[in-house]
């Protein structure tokens, strides 16, 4: 990796029950670039995502956010610091406009305090918030719809309108849980393009969990292939997609 | 020539002001023709209706806004009126009998919410149906502390010689003090604080993962909810100089409850507008005497008396009318279906 790590998980486990569903991974992102997280089904990647996003507690192993530990922290905490995700099926808030989806996640509204909100103090702050949130549904392509109920958008316009929502806290780190499942070939085109606009405009470390491993393959810096919730490969995009093991596991499957 | 369209708030508020028109002007028609209904029991109906409305803003708040399920409202609005009444029990000034209420509910709000409101919102019903059911058997069981089932009955709030001088001076003073609270609770609701409430109703995990810390903001509108319970606790003993434990039975939350879902849950005028239909009927049901129905006999004629005796042939009318509501306006008289229509 080029630069040094923003985000490190290191010996990362978590059991439900008796399933362990991540049994000890590392991963590091760094500043500007795209890691690609990948592996069959069940092998524990969106586990892996919410023990660093902080919607589930590790068991064991240490999270570092910005050299700061930031294990075990709730996911509002750790949004404060600068990490933003999306959720694998998209949750737009349907009964939202979409400006207010975008606007919600202003990281910097005063209004939001109940003392300040029955004051007209902050609406000098709201339509920067405004004018933020215009900027970045502009980004990802979904200014036509700003006053719409987010119900009303289709799976593709609602993931975007969910990186959109992320990108508002402007993170240090995004982790994406499959941007692109259910989406046409065509939005999903659009909207790969759109991440790696992130990496390159905003300097972020992005970290994607995709079952598209041909998109993945094309657009990653690196490439992380979990199985049964570890590490199985790692490395640059041809590396990995040589490595017999990471064949075996996606073709064959393993000897008993 | 063509009229200026209103906006969708402006015909909301139409559809309130027209719905009250409707209400008083029959009433005052079935009274021209029957001599049953007084001047004064049109102001008592119309003092119900406004605290009520009151009452039911609190679950507006806490439900509509913040999808918080608040069983016990009556018990925060019992808290404001001993508030009110053990300050004169003691010989506090009424201020500090207010203040009292106010923050008494609002604490009970906190102790309630703390152990609840970080599990999932079934915790929050079953808890706060048993708290204000704890509130009312000390009220009624602490003798010595409330007079217990003796009630009291005077009280030093000012004006109260005024308030009760006539139902008209009540009704007056109760509308100068209620119209603040729903123009209170639409600014908050409009603002960012009530944006966040929005996002953690449809979905706590989003709200979470934009960096708003959940548990915080449903304390707060839990917290926020009690004060116009407590606000119709006081009014009420004040209008109706007493106050008794049998006032705060876990039927009139439910009374609230269905003037909150009868007008619509989402908009703040839904409170009003329910608590107007929901009195408006009950006022019906005890104006319509017999008599006034010209061609009754026979079986239909004890029918008829059932549902028009207060007790429970008009708690009879009040389900039809809530299954009629939910069946052709699920979203209430005033609110907006969109925002039914869309599940997760």
């Amino acid at each position: 990796m080029a630069a040094e790590a923003i985000l490190e998980a290191k010996g990362l486990r978590k059991a439900f029950g008796g399933a362990v569903a991540v049994a000890d991974m590392d991963v590091a992102v760094a500043p500007g670039e795209i890691v690609g997280l990948i592996g069959p089904n069940g092998a524990g990647k969106t586990t892996l995502f919410n023990l660093v996003a902080g919607a589930l507690e590790p068991d064991g192993g240490r999270v570092t956010l910005a050299g700061e530990d930031v294990t075990g922290l709730p996911a509002h905490a750790l949004a404060k610091r600068g990490l933003a995700r999306t959720f694998q099926l998209s949750r737009a808030l349907n009964r939202m406009s979409v400006l207010d989806n975008v606007a919600l996640a202003a990281p910097d509204q005063p209004g939001e305090r109940l003392a300040v909100a029955i004051t007209p103090f902050w609406r000098k702050r709201e339509e920067a918030v405004e004018d933020r949130a215009r900027e970045v549904l502009d980004f990802v392509g979904l200014s036509a719809k700003l006053d719409d109920y987010a119900g009303s958008l289709s799976g593709g316009q609602k993931k975007l309108l969910e990186i959109a929502r992320a990108l508002m806290l402007e993170p240090k780190v995004l982790l994406l849980d499959e941007p692109m499942a259910g989406v046409n070939p065509t939005l999903a085109k659009g909207i790969m393009e759109r991440i790696r606009a992130i990496r390159d405009e905003r300097g972020a470390a992005i970290l994607i969990v995709e079952h598209d491993i041909e998109s993945i393959m094309a657009n990653s810096d690196r490439v992380i292939v979990m199985a049964e919730g570890t590490t199985l490969a790692a490395g640059d995009p041809e590396t990995v997609r040589n490595d017999p093991r990471v064949i075996e596991a996606y073709l064959g499957g393993r000897e008993p | 020539m063509k009229l200026p369209a209103l906006s969708r708030d402006g015909r909301e508020w139409a559809v309130v002001a027209a719905l009250a028109s409707g209400v008083f002007l029959l009433l005052t028609l079935i009274s021209a023709r029957n001599g049953s209904v007084s001047g004064e029991f049109l102001v008592g109906v119309a003092l119900t209706m406004a605290l009520f409305a009151l009452l039911a803003l609190g679950l507006s708040l806490q439900f509509g806004l913040a999808g918080l399920i608040n069983f016990g409202h009556i018990g925060f609005a019992a808290i404001g009126a001993y508030g009110v009444g053990l300050a004169h029990l003691n010989g506090w000034p009424w201020f500090a009998g207010v203040a009292l209420g106010l923050l008494g509910a609002v604490a009970l709000a906190i102790v309630v919410g703390i152990p609840t409101l970080r599990l999932r919102e079934d915790y929050l019903a079953i808890a706060t149906i048993g708290v204000a059911e704890i509130v009312r058997t000390i009220a009624l069981s602490e003798v010595w502390l409330t007079r217990g089932p003796f009630g009291i009955y005077s009280f030093p709030l000012p004006g109260r010689d005024f308030a009760t001088s006539g139902p008209w001076a009540a009704l007056a003073a109760s509308l100068g003090v209620v119209p603040y609270s729903p123009f209170f609770v639409a600014v908050l609701a409009r603002s960012p604080w009530g944006r966040v409430l929005r996002a953690i109703r449809e979905d706590e995990d989003v709200a979470g993962a934009v960096g708003k810390n959940p548990f915080r903001f449903k304390l707060q509108a839990l917290a926020l909810g009690a004060v116009p319970a407590a606000l119709y606790g006081m009014l009420y003993a004040w209008a109706f100089a007493q106050i008794i434990p049998a006032l705060f039975v876990p039927l009139v939350t439910f009374y609230a409850w269905t003037i909150v879902v009868v007008g619509g849950v989402t908009t703040l005028r839904g409170a009003l507008a329910g608590s107007i239909a929901f009195w408006g009927l009950t006022a019906f049901a005890r104006v319509l005497r017999l008599e006034t129905i010209p061609v009754v006999g026979g079986p239909l004629e004890s029918v008829v008396g059932f549902l028009t005796r207060p007790g429970p042939g008009q708690e009879l009318l009040i389900g039809v009318l809530l299954v009629l509501v939910m069946l052709h306006r699920p979203q209430g008289i005033v609110g907006r279906r969109e925002e039914l229509r869309f599940g997760r």
